[in-house]
């Protein structure tokens, strides 16, 4: 385990530069780091830490056309795994009833974490060029994004020198507090696995549908911040299907469930204890509608207090 | 049972001894019976076999016996012969007052667990850091925000689908608060 100790130094002891980029290197930066995650063909194992948490994960991706194919394995705990096909991903959990399959919404993780568009990222945050660092036994370029307003939360990248595949990423909140952390520990570009990884022969039946007529309307949302998905979907300890809306800037996600309210509902405020999350529950009109995400306070607030019925 | 009473009943016959060695095994007779019983097992060596074959059963069943195939088919014959040693009779002694006396404890205990449970120490410590919002003036019950917590976890799940985490869900402090919904 000497590998996490050095995992931890490196995490918690970053050289950071301080210079700014202008924008057109910035965006540039920004988009290499975006594209390699997608077209390069790697795999490898990192370590994802949250708090006192920590997990391990391996990872493979098979470019495939103007997207790609990805497999995580969830390495500690119970077996897990994700398979990513395209615009579909679906978790694969083997329990004492034998395997399950459930549909995700997102297909995205480590080191995919940019949006496609990753450029416009620099109207919202400040790119920094760092040094170089070592991470996995690869020299990598630092680059950390500062938040320019209240609304997100900021992220230390680090990109493998040649090909710009993000190597380390850490979600950083106040006071420059990582909140959220994946390096790799191994990796290496270019896949052994013989066949692209597929999603399963009996998929889990479609539970989602888009939302149509929604009750709620979105007045405003945080500046850069644009709905990337609505839906309805079910939920354990649900009886009735739930709206579930997605916003994003590109690094930070907020999520809005709109479901009938039940009775003697009151607002509710939480927040995650290592800070990273963020929830507003509100009552409007008969609807109660629960806004949360990987957000600071004052985005998830901001979504919360802009909506209307319509 | 008294040690005349066990002098009387006891009768050196193979299937009563029996009973009365299972009896001393299972700690059911008071020390005139078991020392009545005792004294028999020294001066019958049937009474002692017995005794033994009872033992290793004991032994048997809590693990306790070499891996010999010997022993093995001995007790395996042992308790072929003597099924009923496998589910001894509880002694119907026990006392009321002692289902009382853990009753107690249990509700005690379970009380104490709930008034610390960490979902309600998030709560606690949610309240002191939520300076956004005015805070209702205490209309909450600990339950109420015990469920309230509970609940959010199908949401949590939910966006973790889309939030690039396959490390679980965080720890949610939840505290409720006062809106102002005036305007919607």
């Amino acid at each position: 385990m000497n590998w996490l100790v050095f995992l931890s130094l490196a995490l918690a002891v970053p050289a950071w530069a301080s210079d700014a980029l202008p924008n057109s290197e910035a965006a540039s930066w920004l988009q290499r780091m975006s594209d390699a995650s997608r077209n390069l063909p790697y795999e490898g194992i990192f370590v994802m830490q949250m708090g006192d948490r920590m997990q391990t994960v391996q990872v493979e991706n098979h470019p495939n056309g103007a997207d790609s194919d990805s497999r995580i394995v969830v390495l500690d705990g119970k077996p897990r795994e994700v398979r990513c096909t395209r615009s579909e991903s679906v978790t694969l959990a083997w329990g004492a009833n034998g395997q399950q399959l459930e549909r995700r919404i997102g297909s995205r993780h480590f080191p995919d974490l940019l949006p496609g568009s990753a450029g416009r990222l620099v109207n919202y945050y400040t790119v920094q060029l760092g040094g170089t660092i070592r991470v996995a036994g690869q020299d990598c370029q630092v680059i950390e994004l500062l938040p320019k307003d209240q609304y997100r939360w900021g992220y230390r990248l680090c990109a493998e020198q040649y090909t710009g595949l993000p190597l380390k990423a850490v979600m950083v909140g106040k006071n420059g507090r990582p909140l959220l952390q994946y390096a790799f520990v191994k990796v290496r570009e270019g896949t052994s696995s013989p066949v692209e990884p597929v999603l399963p022969d009996k998929m889990p039946v479609d539970d989602l549908r888009p939302v149509v007529n929604s009750p709620i309307r979105v007045k405003q949302l945080p500046p850069g911040y644009t709905q990337l998905i609505a839906v309805k979907r079910k939920l354990p300890s649900r009886s009735a299907e739930v709206e579930h809306w997605i916003f994003s800037d590109g690094l930070n996600h907020i999520s809005m469930f709109v479901e009938p309210a039940p009775q003697g509902m009151v607002s509710l405020k939480g927040e995650g204890s290592h800070g990273l999350m963020n929830l507003l529950t509100r009552k409007l009109g008969n609807y109660q509608v629960t806004v949360l995400g990987d957000a600071p306070s004052p985005a998830v607030d901001f979504v919360a207090k802009n909506l209307d019925l319509r | 049972m008294t040690n005349a009473n066990a002098q009387t009943v006891f009768r050196p016959r193979e299937d009563a001894s029996e009973e009365w060695l299972s009896a001393l095994l299972d700690g059911e007779l008071d020390d005139d019976e078991a020392g009545t019983v005792i004294g028999q097992l020294g001066k019958d060596a049937r009474s002692r076999q017995v005794w033994t074959e009872y033992s290793l059963i004991g032994d048997a069943l809590r693990g306790c016996v070499a891996d010999t195939s010997a022993l093995e088919q001995r007790v395996k014959a042992a308790l072929a012969a003597e099924p009923t040693v496998l589910a001894p009779v509880a002694r119907p002694t026990r006392q009321p007052v002692y289902w009382a006396v853990a009753a107690a404890a249990v509700v005690a205990i379970t009380w104490t667990v709930l008034s610390v449970s960490p979902s309600n120490r998030g709560v606690q410590m949610a309240a002191n850091t939520v300076s956004t919002m005015p805070q209702t003036a205490g209309v909450q019950t600990v339950a109420d925000q015990e469920v309230a917590s509970n609940d959010m976890a199908p949401y949590l799940a939910a966006h973790e689908d889309y939030a690039f985490m396959v490390a679980g869900q965080p720890d949610m402090h939840i505290t409720p608060v006062s809106l102002n919904e005036g305007a919607q």
